[in-house]
């Protein structure tokens, strides 16, 4: 009787716990399709914010906190690249193209260099700075600096 | 962002501990059926013991055949496992092979570029007078012209070292007007015939026209290193700059490509060179990011600063200074830039002349003057020109989604030492000190049409620009009023179409000229 007793109270808590969870937000839960910033497992820092990843990738910035830092595209066209510009970046790609073009006019700067599997460019290049998805990452290769 | 909150864990604890209490409960109905079935069951269990003992040897061969072919079979998955590991990692090597390949591509890439820029632009005049003063400082006449084509090569030699070296390939000095006159008339009557810059020289213009050695020829162009320096950046607070340079202020100065500036026509503080817009000697720079909104940048220059031979030697042992100050505030769509330029130096030009001095010996000998002179023979420099240049600037930017107003200001005041002469019908006039002064602001907006097009740009805009040559002369005051339209339809091109008015503020020269303008520039 006491057994039942409690089902019944915990079960109806549960119910309560689900209608209230459910009912405001949704849960954030892991995806393979979330952008990860990852850097070379020798880089002593273990998170950054966005606007420092888009300074780098814009090369504002070169080192952080004393440690070079080398960003590492992926392949133009491709739909990480293009999340990535998106979420970090806050432009299209065409928008991106265009800034390097004027960088160059300006800085004679050119883009960061570009390679087709960036977790691999990442674990092979000290100081090396990329992205990738969830789905793609390996924790014995790279270093998570930043979700999104 | 997958942050844990505390109703996840709520929720997360509340099923674990509901799970548990079904289990405990499951678990206490299950111990209730056993106890009154184990009762039951206990009489028959003791008269089968005695059987059971005669077959437990047999029974333990087989068991112990069971568990060794098991044995065998979890060995030979274990076997067919490494295998597929071992296939595994031989493709994994493969594809690290091409991707250090690939990487080694990446980085000789970036290690080494050339690069550049090139337009087309359109000129056409509409003035109430043919014969208005403004055609004495802007073109008068309908023409296509392209200025040059300017090329970087960029070497990213380590992490820290690089160098930049942007030349302009041109088809200048051919067709540049050295001299200008100038003629001064009383009552009608000419009093006076100078030039500009060289008073005493008429209107003269370079023709570099070389004649092949039989029939035809050619006119022959021209190089202008732009800048050409090499950068030791060890961290982004701190870099060294050696070599020419563009000065580090307001923002049309390092912007200063066709592809990039929003116009055709430069502002005045650009194209009467208010400020020096190169210089070579050292500067050092940085930036500092103290919190994600904020960015600080910082240049000091230190250069041979403005002189007639100044981008590869001086003519005084004054060096000029600078010092560059910017602070930037952005958000996701917003910026505020405020920065500024204070500069010192002194331009001088010389003659250089060799003297020796002579004296009549007893012998009646002319022989070398080392009686009365340490050096008998030395040289001399007469200076023609020299004065102190004080110049400061400001510029603002702000940006607002598309929206963008920004605007520089700039002065300079030269103080003379040494007054250049100017003698004319007998008359020597000597260079007075003056002040230029200089301003442009403009809007633009680009209209919001990433989700409409994907690579094309449209940004309308409108401005105003002011340019005072001088204090001491009331008629080279100018105003400009501008419109016209920024068009990208690549990130590789850009076109213009600009319309201006300039009006001649000086007195006795009211004047106002409309110019069309358009161009197309090309990045690659």
């Amino acid at each position: 009787m006491d057994t039942d007793f409690y089902r019944k109270t915990i079960g109806g808590l549960l119910l309560a716990s689900c209608v209230l969870l459910f009912s405001q937000s949704p849960v954030m839960a892991e995806s393979p399709n979330d952008l990860l910033i990852i850097v070379n497992k020798k880089f002593e820092y273990s998170s950054l914010t966005i606007t420092e990843v888009k300074r780098i990738f814009r090369k504002e910035m070169t080192t952080y906190k004393g440690t070079s830092v080398k960003p590492i595209h992926a392949k133009m066209g491709s739909p990480l690249r293009d999340i990535f510009v998106s979420k970090v970046l806050g432009m299209n790609v065409s928008a991106e193209q265009k800034y390097w073009q004027d960088m160059m006019v300006k800085k004679g700067m050119r883009p960061p260099s570009e390679l087709s599997n960036t977790v691999r460019g990442v674990f092979s290049a000290p100081g090396a700075m990329s992205y990738c998805f969830r789905r793609d990452f390996s924790p014995i290769t790279a270093k998570i600096v930043l979700e999104l | 962002m997958k942050t844990i909150e505390l109703k996840t864990i709520l929720f997360s604890m509340l099923t674990i501990v509901f799970f548990a209490v079904n289990a405990v409960a499951q678990e206490a109905e299950k111990t209730n059926v056993t106890d009154s079935n184990a009762k039951g069951n206990n009489t028959a269990m003791s008269a089968k013991t005695d059987a059971g003992t005669a077959t437990a040897a047999n029974a333990t061969v087989a068991e112990r055949l069971e568990a060794l072919q098991a044995k065998v079979e979890a060995q030979e998955e274990q076997i067919k496992t490494l295998s597929q590991q071992q296939q595994m990692a031989k493709e994994d090597r493969d594809d690290l092979s091409m991707q250090v390949m690939e990487a080694n591509a990446a980085a000789a890439d970036e290690k080494f570029t050339i690069s550049g820029f090139l337009d087309l632009s359109h000129t056409a005049s509409f003035a109430k007078y043919d014969d208005a003063i403004t055609y004495y400082y802007q073109p008068k006449y309908n023409s296509f012209y392209q200025t040059g084509v300017n090329l970087y090569l960029k070497s990213q030699m380590t992490e820290t070292l690089s160098a930049l070296v942007e030349t302009r390939f041109s088809y200048s000095p051919n067709g540049n007007i050295t001299n200008k006159s100038q003629v001064t008339r009383v009552d009608g009557v000419e009093t006076a015939r100078t030039g500009d810059p060289d008073p005493n020289k008429g209107f003269e213009r370079t023709d570099t026209y070389a004649k092949y050695q039989f029939e035809g020829g050619t006119r022959l162009g021209g190089v202008n290193i732009e800048r050409a320096h090499l950068d030791w950046k060890p961290r982004d607070w701190f870099g060294i700059r050696a070599g020419r340079y563009l000065t580090p202020f307001g923002i049309w100065n390092e912007d200063h490509g066709s592809p990039v500036v929003l116009t055709v026509a430069l502002p005045f503080l650009i194209s009467w060179d208010v400020v020096p817009t190169a210089q070579t000697g050292l500067m050092v720079f940085g930036s500092i990011f103290p919190t994600d909104l904020l960015k600080l940048e910082y240049a000091v220059t230190l250069s041979n600063g403005r002189g007639p031979t100044e981008n590869f030697f001086d003519t005084d042992h004054n060096k000029a200074i600078g010092l560059r100050t910017k602070i930037q505030v952005a958000g996701e769509d917003w910026l505020i830039s405020l920065g500024g330029y204070g500069y010192y130096g002194k331009y001088t030009d010389i003659e250089t002349e060799m003297i020796t001095e002579y004296r009549i010996d007893e012998t009646g000998t002319q022989v070398l003057d080392d009686v009365n002179y340490d050096l008998a023979q030395r040289s001399n420099d007469v200076i023609t020109d020299k004065h102190k240049e004080y110049i400061g600037t400001v510029d603002l930017k702000l940006n607002w989604k598309g929206l963008t107003l920004f605007g520089e200001a700039g002065a300079r005041k030269s103080e003379y030492l040494v007054r250049p002469e100017t003698v004319s019908y007998g008359t020597t006039i000597w260079a007075a000190d003056f002040i230029t002064n200089s301003a442009y602001g403009m809007l633009a907006y680009q209209l919001p049409l990433e989700k409409v097009f994907d690579t094309l740009t449209i940004t309308p805009f409108v401005g105003v620009d002011y340019l005072d040559l001088s204090d001491a002369n009331d008629t080279s005051k100018f105003g400009i009023y501008r419109f016209g339209i920024n068009i990208k339809p690549s990130p590789y091109v850009t076109l213009k179409a600009n319309a201006y008015r300039v009006d001649s503020l000086g007195e006795g020269v009211d004047e106002k000229t409309w110019f069309v303008k358009s161009q197309v520039a090309v990045s690659f």
